[in-house]
């Protein structure tokens, strides 16, 4: 059974359409992603299944239950944590607890724990524990954003563009770092503007346009379908 | 410069004792009628600027509408201590439930507003309020204002000269920084200031954003209702003309003055622009002058306020690591 599963999720800004049939699921331990052009719908998806924006039509599951009702505490504290689009890091705080933050629900022993667990992945971090997020590099920032998701335990990742702005050697890293949160048994759901390289590391993907899924397929089919090489991968 | 807000950071719990202390023999140092009624007045600043602080400082929502919960509290307490013959000590209490009470209730429709919608709004409730107490011929007595107020007291027991007044407005505000800090620096206050720094990415950690929103809302409501309850005790007679626009504006650019999300700050802010005004009084025309050109002068210089941008919490935290490192 899938982990996650959008059955016909609409979603509205007022009287604007964002979403008007989404369905698709992302299985246990899996990296999929969501490509599509900007306005496609992708930030909305993510915001919906997070709970941020209110679902509008269709049903969400996670885990076979119905989470369509549920208010994003709930949904953060069974596992659905999303790091969301532009490095929302709070400036003002420290590392450390930008870190806590994103343990907010957990009980502080817990967060002992997985703070340890994002040090290792991310030593930089454990550096830099004391200093000002907003001080950091970029790429030290997407990292910090991405151990701060981390944090809340995720049984289900969601991050939202996490190439945005960096250099294309960060890209690297931090696409090798989200396969080595997958290996330690996260399931990834990863929105993406960098379409090649998210594919490169997913499993499956999703291409939507205009609020709906066009197309589905493996990461390698996609990487090689003609529609998506010509929309999306620019040759 | 570093190293002296270094030494501060690292005794900021000695710094605070050996103030409350100094606070507690003044009375027996300076005499003065007219010191003692500065200082008491001082710390009902700091107090009400505390609770700007908490709202606009820590939770990021500006308010032009403090001195509406200012005059709730202190007419709950006028009205009550002389229609019903109450003690200060149930008029402190009842004005901070009335206080967080109209809070709620602006609070609910509203609190899933941002940034300077929230801000017109509590502009808005400020002229009902004030049109309320000018209106309500039964109730408030209109612009004749209540007078006759029994001077502070706690249960039966009377606290109405000087000193005692400085003491129990000393007792009120060192309580109101005590929850102001607390809250600041619990799980809760993170929560805070993330809300502040990023709504969007507080709530994808999980915090319940307007719950806290409205939570701060009515603490800072409360705090300030209680300094009003103080107020008309203190001066014995209020009218509407106390409690207007002008008066939120004051107290807002205390906070701001003193460093919004800095307590210490804070209390600086709001002492220096009580007791400056005091200290000019010798240029009189001139005074207002000076007060602004002092005021403009710091937002040139210092636009984030004397402590705006100092967060003592990481500066000891950096101390102690290098510290460690150098060991």
């Amino acid at each position: 059974m899938a982990l996650l599963q959008l059955e016909n999720v609409a979603s509205n800004y007022g009287s604007i359409k964002a979403l008007t049939n989404v369905s698709f699921e992302v299985n246990e331990g899996e990296i999929v992603t969501l490509i599509g052009a900007n306005g496609a719908g992708k930030t909305t998806t993510m915001h919906t299944i997070a709970g941020l924006k209110e679902l509008n039509g269709g049903r969400i599951f996670f885990d076979g239950q119905d989470i369509s009702k549920w208010e994003t505490q709930r949904k953060v504290k069974n596992g659905i944590v999303l790091s969301p689009e532009g490095r929302q890091v709070f400036p003002d705080f420290s590392v450390l607890d930008n870190l806590l933050m994103g343990g907010y629900l957990q009980k502080p022993a817990v967060n002992g724990e997985t703070l340890k667990t994002v040090y290792d992945l991310f030593p930089r971090l454990k550096e830099r524990e004391n200093q000002a997020a907003g001080t950091l590099s970029g790429g030290e920032q997407q990292m910090l954003a991405v151990g701060r998701a981390l944090m809340g335990k995720p049984r289900l990742l969601m991050l939202d563009e996490p190439s945005m702005g960096l250099a294309p050697l960060i890209v690297k890293d931090i696409f090798a770092l989200i396969q080595r949160i997958r290996d330690m048994g996260t399931t990834v759901l990863l929105v993406e503007q960098n379409a090649r390289a998210a594919l490169k590391i997913s499993d499956r993907a999703y291409v939507l346009e205009t609020g709906k899924i066009v197309l589905s397929g493996t990461a390698a089919e996609l990487l090689v379908s003609e529609d998506v090489q010509k929309a999306y991968l620019g040759m | 410069m570093n190293r002296i807000l270094e030494t501060i950071a690292r005794n900021m719990v000695k710094i605070g004792v050996l103030l409350v202390a100094l606070m507690i023999v003044f009375p027996w140092v300076f005499r003065s009628a007219y010191v003692l009624r500065i200082m008491t007045v001082c710390m009902m600043y700091v107090m009400i600027a505390l609770s700007i602080n908490l709202l606009t400082g820590f939770l990021g929502l500006m308010t032009l509408g403090q001195a509406a919960f200012w005059g709730i509290g202190a007419y709950t307490a006028a009205i009550l201590s002389t229609r019903m013959g109450l003690g200060m000590g149930l008029c402190i209490i009842a004005s901070a439930f009335m206080a967080g009470l109209l809070s709620l209730l602006v609070a609910l429709p509203t609190m899933r507003l941002k940034g300077y919608f929230l801000t017109v709004v509590t502009l808005g409730f400020g002229e009902i309020v004030r049109l309320v107490e000018m209106n309500w011929m039964d109730l408030t007595r209109g612009p004749l204002g209540i007078a006759a107020i029994p001077s502070p007291n706690f249960f039966g027991i009377d606290l109405s000269s000087n000193r005692q007044i400085y003491y129990v407005m000393l007792v009120l505000v060192v309580l109101a920084a005590l929850i102001v800090h607390s809250i600041v620096h619990s799980r809760v206050g993170l929560a805070i200031m993330a809300i502040r720094d990023d709504d969007l990415a507080a709530a994808s950690m999980g915090v319940n954003v307007t719950k806290y929103k409205i939570m701060v809302f009515m603490i800072s409501t409360m705090i300030v209702g209680v300094a009003g309850a103080f107020y008309a005790h203190y001066i014995n007679f209020i009218d509407p003309s106390s409690f207007t626009s002008a008066a939120s504006t004051d107290m807002l650019v205390m906070a701001i003055f003193g460093g919004l999300g800095s307590i210490p700050g804070t209390i600086l802010g709001a002492s220096i622009l009580t007791i400056l005004p005091e200290t000019i009084r010798g240029l009189a025309q001139y005074r207002n002058l000076v007060y602004g050109l002092i005021i403009v002068i710091l937002m040139m210089v210092k636009p984030d306020g004397i402590l705006g941008n100092v967060n003592f919490k990481y500066i000891k935290q950096r101390s102690m690591q290098r510290r460690g490192e150098d060991k």
